[in-house]
């Protein structure tokens, strides 16, 4: 195995970029064997499917089965600090679930590489019931840690929780099943479900997903706006608008989701497809400040050539989102328009 | 503004009752002349704040911009706007869903009721999913039935037994005919109820001949405003209902709480399609066409060979609507804000255009 030294936490999902994440991610071993990431999944940030996946098993949204909403869990936090205080460890739990009777608590960490990091493991293996209830109100019953990992980095992780003598179950997600391991103690966490299609997108990208899961939704913002008739609007509405989550998970992260967006924007808007549509004005190092402004909207022109317009600027986005332009099928005949057209079956 | 006319729900009942069976045969001076058959639209309006004040602040709006002068009432909320060619009276006891009748001609509320939706994002048909028109033949007898539906720019133009299919019967027991074609497989997904027509009558009150479409449109005859209104509040009613459970269960909203994690409310509404889509590029074409009357904006992204995710852009209201697409059905991201009519008028335009029996099994209709 190749593993390089990487700055930043590639392959680390995390949805905070506060004090308590900081202290995870500095330099990370970036493993160079490629993850193969389940291809029903292809439209995500591949980081964010483990999270996305355990979100879907736990509410059964879009039509997934849900195993762990059926044994009385239900989704609590995601994204949450707690300290193991065998330990004094800080882990950001990334999906936190509940049950009331009997009382549990599952605690998840989603990995969609290969790679683990030893003393995090150790840290969500310490969790205690009271480490958690307080820091967050729940039900008073045992922790449950789950890795949720994607199906070809499971035997890795498996492996590497043996070495460091880690024991959690472990979540392995597939292009069409999903499926739980329990360790000794929670048997009764074991399921193998059939997925039929891919995890709900409820958290589509966070502060380190690539510019362009940004764009697919930064794009689609300014034609809401240009929709809107607005003649500006700054980012922060933007990201309120477009990344639905931005706003959850601290100033830190919002800031940093703004400045990501921001950038995003501003190489968007100097694309020939988009100059002249909008531009960004960005004031001083007040990212707060930063301002869309819309140039032109086809919903300033008639009715007709407002459809035009709109078509028009589908294509352009098309172009900036695909590297290309979707074939339109040819038009059809209608038999019914021929018939009026030609006064053929009407009446006089 | 000028003072209130003399005019409430009392004398407006007595009017349109006297209107809805041809009389008078003067004009009325603030009504106009009538017709005959009283019209009433229901129209969805979005108000930064739901109330009386809210909607009248905003009806004088749209007047003044639509060239009609706006007279109130002795009800706060009842108000008239006049025009030269006619008279909208338009009733926002509830403040999110209008009703607007007309004793005068259809085209003229037609025209400006078009005209507004055209230009004022916050302004929609009420679109009434195909389970609320149905329901509406249990008020009385049904004597007509219309089926409309268009499947030309969702399907291929090979391989489909029913790409248009245009019924209307009148005639006793009307809806056996539908219920005939839906029993069809080969029919069923283009047996759409546009609109419905039915005989009511309640003794000791009086009869009325209502026609309903799933557009909100309603037109009565008669001689009992009193029945008229009830059916169209019923459905509204309802409607309204169906509206509001989308956005209070459904939106998908995160919240950051005071522990330091999120938490997540709503849900991902699903549309499970009974007939499989064959021909994807070409329903994506049709559904993403920016044309009336999805008015839908979006760049697909494959997922799979099965899933597609677009973050589409609802053009009507101006708000993002992301969904992904399967031959098997929608799953539809509503975030918190969005407006619950985005998602019906999706439905009931689908149920047009691509499967009449498309519903969202999820989402009840009460009664």
């Amino acid at each position: 195995m190749r593993a390089t030294l990487g700055v930043g936490a590639f392959w680390i999902p995390s949805l905070r970029s506060g004090a308590a994440s900081c202290a995870r991610i500095t330099l990370v071993v970036r493993n160079e064997r490629s993850v193969r990431v389940p291809q029903n999944a292809a439209c995500l940030d591949p980081r964010l499917v483990p999270l996305n996946a355990t979100i879907g098993l736990l509410r059964g949204d879009g039509g997934w089965p849900r195993p762990l909403g059926a044994l009385g869990y239900r989704l609590h936090r995601v994204e949450i600090p707690v300290t193991a205080s065998a330990t004094g460890r800080l882990v950001v739990v990334d999906v936190m679930a509940v049950r009331d009777a009997p009382a549990s608590i599952v605690v998840v960490e989603g990995k969609s590489g290969r790679d683990i990091k030893d003393s995090q493991a150790r840290g969500y293996a310490a969790l205690e019931t009271n480490d958690v209830r307080r820091v967050t109100r729940v039900p008073d019953g045992p922790v449950r840690v789950i890795y949720a990992c994607l199906e070809s980095g499971l035997e890795d992780i498996r492996s590497r929780l043996a070495d460091i003598g880690v024991s959690v179950n472990l979540l392995s997600i597939g292009e069409k099943r999903a499926r739980l391991e329990p360790v000794s103690g929670s048997e009764e966490l074991e399921f193998d479900v059939e997925l039929p299609s891919p995890p709900p997108r409820l958290i589509p990208v966070d502060d380190l997903s690539p510019d362009e899961e940004y764009r697919e939704l930064l794009v689609p913002g300014i034609v809401e706006f240009q929709a809107k008739g607005k003649d500006s609007v700054t980012v922060q509405t933007l990201c309120d608008h477009s990344i639905p989550l931005w706003g959850s998970f601290g100033q830190r992260f919002s800031a940093r989701v703004r400045e990501r967006a921001t950038g995003v924007l501003v190489a968007v808007s100097l694309t020939k497809e988009f100059k002249g549509q909008f531009r960004v004005e960005t004031k001083g190092g007040d990212l707060a400040d930063n301002v869309v402004h819309i140039l032109r909207t086809p919903a300033s022109l008639q009715a007709q050539g407002e459809t035009q317009g709109w078509q028009a600027l589908q294509r352009r986005a098309e172009t900036v989102l695909r590297g290309r332009r979707r074939p339109v099928p040819p038009g059809q005949l209608s038999f019914e328009d021929l018939a009026r057209a030609e006064k053929v079956g009407e009446d006089e | 503004m000028s003072r209130r006319l003399a005019l409430g729900r009392d004398e407006l009942t007595s009017l349109f009752s006297r209107a809805m069976s041809g009389q008078p045969a003067e004009p009325h001076p603030w009504l106009g002349a009538a017709t005959g058959t009283l019209k009433t639209t229901t129209v969805e309006v979005n108000l930064d704040e739901e109330s009386a004040d809210g909607a009248m602040a905003r009806l004088a709006q749209l007047g003044k911009s639509l060239g009609l002068d706006l007279r109130l009432t002795e009800d706060d909320s009842i108000a008239l706007l006049r025009g030269d060619a006619g008279t909208l009276v338009v009733d926002v006891l509830d403040a999110r869903f209008w009703l607007v009748h007309t004793i005068g001609h259809a085209e003229f509320a037609h025209d400006v009721l078009r005209s507004a939706l055209r230009r004022n994002r916050d302004l929609d048909w009420c679109w009434f999913p195909r389970h609320l028109v149905e329901d509406f033949r249990t008020a009385g007898d049904v004597r007509w039935f219309k089926t409309d539906f268009e499947g030309d720019e969702l399907t291929p133009s090979e391989g489909q037994r029913a790409r248009r299919l245009r019924v209307q019967l009148d005639g006793d027991r009307a809806y056996d005919l539908l219920r005939i074609l839906e029993s069809q497989v080969d029919y069923r997904h283009a047996a759409s109820l546009t609109a419905l027509a039915v005989h009511v009558t309640e003794p000791k009150v009086g009869h009325v001949l209502e026609i309903a479409d799933y557009k909100g449109r309603f037109a009565a005859r008669g001689d009992s405003f009193e029945i008229h209104v009830g059916l169209v509040s019923n459905l509204v009613r309802r409607y309204s209902t169906y509206v509001r459970e989308l956005e209070q269960r459904y939106a998908l909203g995160w919240t950051s709480e005071a522990d330091g994690g999120a938490s997540l409310s709503g849900e991902v509404i699903v549309m499970p399609f009974r007939k499989t889509v064959d021909d994807m590029d070409r329903f994506l074409a049709g559904l993403f066409s920016c044309r009336e009357p999805f008015r839908l904006w979006g760049v697909p992204r494959r997922m799979n060979e099965r899933y597609l995710s677009v973050q589409a852009v609802d053009l009507h209201v101006g708000a993002q609507l992301p969904m992904d697409v399967s031959p098997d059905g929608l799953r539809i991201y509503l975030h918190q804000g969005a407006c619950g009519n985005t998602v019906t008028r999706l439905l009931a335009n689908l149920q047009h255009r691509y499967d009449a029996t498309l519903d969202m099994p999820q989402v009840s209709i009460t009664n």
